[in-house]
């Protein structure tokens, strides 16, 4: 159980209602940490800013952000984001929860070339603690052809994860539970 | 020296320009850090829009967010942060350089209420291992007239310096020296 409680859907301003319904339409579910900050609509409002623009634009595809994602998350050890976004590659990008949780782990799959790899093992060492990060941890993801522009971006991942596990963890947000369409697993 | 060069913003795209001068006029914080976002903008944007909301509205007072942000900033090891943040303390408020230094080890500081410290101490555990909070952490601040919106808040600015803390530690930022000395660098001087 969350260590504080949701505030009361009817008690919230209308747009931040409206965020938190027009997620649970989209998704079949409701977000519970969305549903936490609607106590601090500006915070409720930041993470509007945060989200969708960095993992939707930029020259990284989609589907490797969420990967460094939840490799950042599993690495941070906060079960909600990395659950959460682990059925979304599973949902999404057709991978199986096996391979998710071994990719997510840092382990080497031919579904994941090594170049990619290279990216995900970089964002875990940031993610752990980003003063580990070393000259030579970035030679290592430049020798694969990585550029800053694209590690800088990647590194968003690690960031963006530090942001919503702090929250998470800290309040004991429970897992989003429900999904109506496709894989339902919290792993 | 920061461990990627930072880019030339002459290069970069007008409107990620104008971003980028924008809130650097508005504040002095961060500006190496926004400066090395500019290689990938979306997350310079969110950084100016985060941190503008979660510093700027809601129940707690800016002086009280950016002592969160410093102490948890230390807490995660970010001298970068802690200088920017320490800086602004000295600058727009009563805090002296000692009682920065103070208030880091969570020392009783004037202008500091002791609710203020309970808050902070609690924010300080949450950046050092947010998984270990527990209700009995809640029950304290419940107890000195904290209430839940403003420990939400309070929490939101812990995760804002998470995200600074991340970017900055990552990339070796150091401060406006770094910067200076890594142009020097890319000119070869």
């Amino acid at each position: 159980m969350a260590l504080i409680p949701y505030p009361q859907l009817e008690s919230l301003p209308e747009e931040i209602r409206g965020h938190i319904e027009h997620f649970a339409r989209d998704h079949g579910r409701p977000t519970l940490l969305r549903w936490m900050l609607a106590w601090s609509p500006p915070a409720s409002a930041a993470v509007d800013e945060l989200y969708h623009p960095v993992f939707t634009t930029g020259k990284l595809e989609r589907r490797l952000k969420e990967l460094l994602f939840v490799a950042a998350s599993e690495q941070r050890r906060c079960f909600y984001c990395m659950g959460g976004h682990s059925r979304y590659l599973v949902n999404n990008f057709g991978y199986s929860p096996d391979l998710v949780e071994k990719m997510r782990r840092g382990e080497p799959d031919d579904a994941l070339d090594e170049r990619e790899h290279a990216l995900v093992l970089f964002v875990r060492i940031a993610a752990r603690d980003g003063a580990n990060v070393t000259a030579q941890d970035l030679m290592k993801v430049r020798e694969q052809g990585w550029d800053d522009d694209e590690i800088v971006e990647a590194l968003s991942a690690a960031s963006q994860a530090f942001f919503t596990n702090t929250l998470a963890q800290a309040m004991h947000i429970e897992d989003d539970v429900t999904e109506e369409n496709g894989f339902d697993g919290y792993f | 020296m920061a461990l990627i060069s930072y880019p030339e913003l002459a290069a970069a795209a007008e409107d990620v320009r104008a971003q980028y001068d924008q809130h650097r006029n508005e504040h002095a914080h961060f500006d190496e850090l926004r400066h090395m976002l500019v290689r990938f903008p979306a997350a310079l944007s969110a950084a100016d829009g985060m941190y503008h909301r979660i510093m700027n509205e809601g129940h707690l007072g800016r002086m009280l967010r950016e002592q969160i942000f410093l102490v948890t900033s230390h807490e995660r090891g970010c001298s970068y942060a802690v200088a920017a943040h320490g800086r602004w303390l000295v600058a727009n408020t009563d805090m002296s350089g000692t009682d920065v230094a103070a208030l880091l080890r969570l020392e009783a500081v004037r202008g500091v209420s002791d609710r203020a410290r309970a808050l902070l101490a609690y924010t300080r555990k949450v950046a050092a291992a947010p998984y270990k909070i527990v209700a009995a952490d809640l029950d304290d601040l419940y107890e000195v007239g904290w209430t839940q919106p403003e420990i939400v808040e309070a929490l939101t600015v812990v995760s804002l310096s998470g995200w600074m803390n991340s970017y900055a530690n990552s990339l070796g930022l150091q401060g406006s020296a770094d910067r200076t000395q890594s142009a020097k660098t890319a000119e070869g001087s």
